[in-house]
């Protein structure tokens, strides 16, 4: 896939990204790329690996307190379990790149690019992506914290 | 709740269930299975023999049209709604192929459901 192409792809993600927040946990998205993580906190990365795109993998990390929001928001009740916040934040990131990738290949009839199931990653690993691996980053800020979504070659 | 008409939610996605659940017993349906994946899903259809399915695409083991293929081969005339986060085209050509009528983008409304769930099950 050559770079202008994931470029492009990310920016459908973006779009999809900001609509599935309104109509799904009913919050407004602001991208902020001058934010930062503090890699100290305890995180949780979910990833998707984009089939038939060379190897590109998108993944979503938040801190935990914005998970639990996320759900939450999802749900509309308080969650105590991490399990059940894990599959409400994990459906979120799916429904969002599964539209982000089916409006990029309607527009780009050559390409199908499928997003296989979600699955939470190791932080260390989602560490190793960002520093080795990371294409291009977007930070957003919103009501239920901060999000992190990531566009970056899989791990060889 | 007997003359109730019968659901099966097959969906990686415990938050889906849970909604699916909610709006299907809203509506006078009873759901009466749920499955995580395709292979469980597929063993419960043979046990449940549901009025409807509800039917996820993109899950782990066996995804939604290898799932609907097996159906098919147990009952020809399963009535299956799809909901999916995914539109391919590739894909959607292979459910129309199998049968599929009612196909649904996630995040879906609680009348899209209703409506293909009422249209698949009113002549039942």
């Amino acid at each position: 896939m050559k770079n202008e192409m994931y470029e492009d792809l990310l920016d459908y993600i973006d779009e999809s990204f900001v609509e599935v927040a309104e109509k799904l946990i009913g919050t407004t998205v602001t991208k902020n790329n001058s934010l930062e993580f503090d890699s100290e906190k305890d995180f949780v990365s979910v990833l998707v690996e984009l089939q038939r795109s060379n190897s590109l993998v998108l993944l979503m990390t938040v801190e935990m307190a914005t998970a639990k929001n996320i759900a939450e928001a999802m749900n509309l009740e308080s969650f105590e379990s991490e399990l059940e916040i894990i599959d409400y934040v994990s459906e979120f990131f799916n429904t969002f790149c599964g539209k982000g990738t089916s409006d990029y290949n309607k527009e780009n009839a050559f390409c199908n690019i499928h997003v296989s199931p979600p699955k939470v990653i190791a932080n260390q690993l989602a560490e190793e992506l960002i520093r080795n691996e990371m294409l291009r980053s977007n930070f957003y800020t919103s009501r239920l914290g901060a999000i992190r979504l990531i566009l970056s070659q899989s791990r060889k | 709740m007997g003359n109730n008409k019968t659901v099966l939610i097959i969906d990686d996605s415990a938050f889906i269930f849970k909604i699916l659940k909610k709006m299907f017993e809203n509506n006078g349906f009873e759901v009466v299975g749920y499955a995580e994946s395709g292979y469980k899903g597929l063993e419960m259809y043979k046990e449940l023999k549901p009025d409807l399915v509800s039917l996820d695409i993109t899950m782990p083991d066996l995804d939604g049209v290898e799932t609907l293929r097996k159906i098919r081969k147990i009952d020809a005339k399963a009535k299956v709604i799809i909901l999916s986060a995914t539109d391919y085209a590739d894909v959607r050509k292979e459910l129309v192929d199998l049968g599929v009528v009612h196909f649904i983008m996630k995040p879906f409304e609680e009348a899209e459901i209703i409506s293909a769930a009422q249209a698949l099950t009113t002549a039942l």
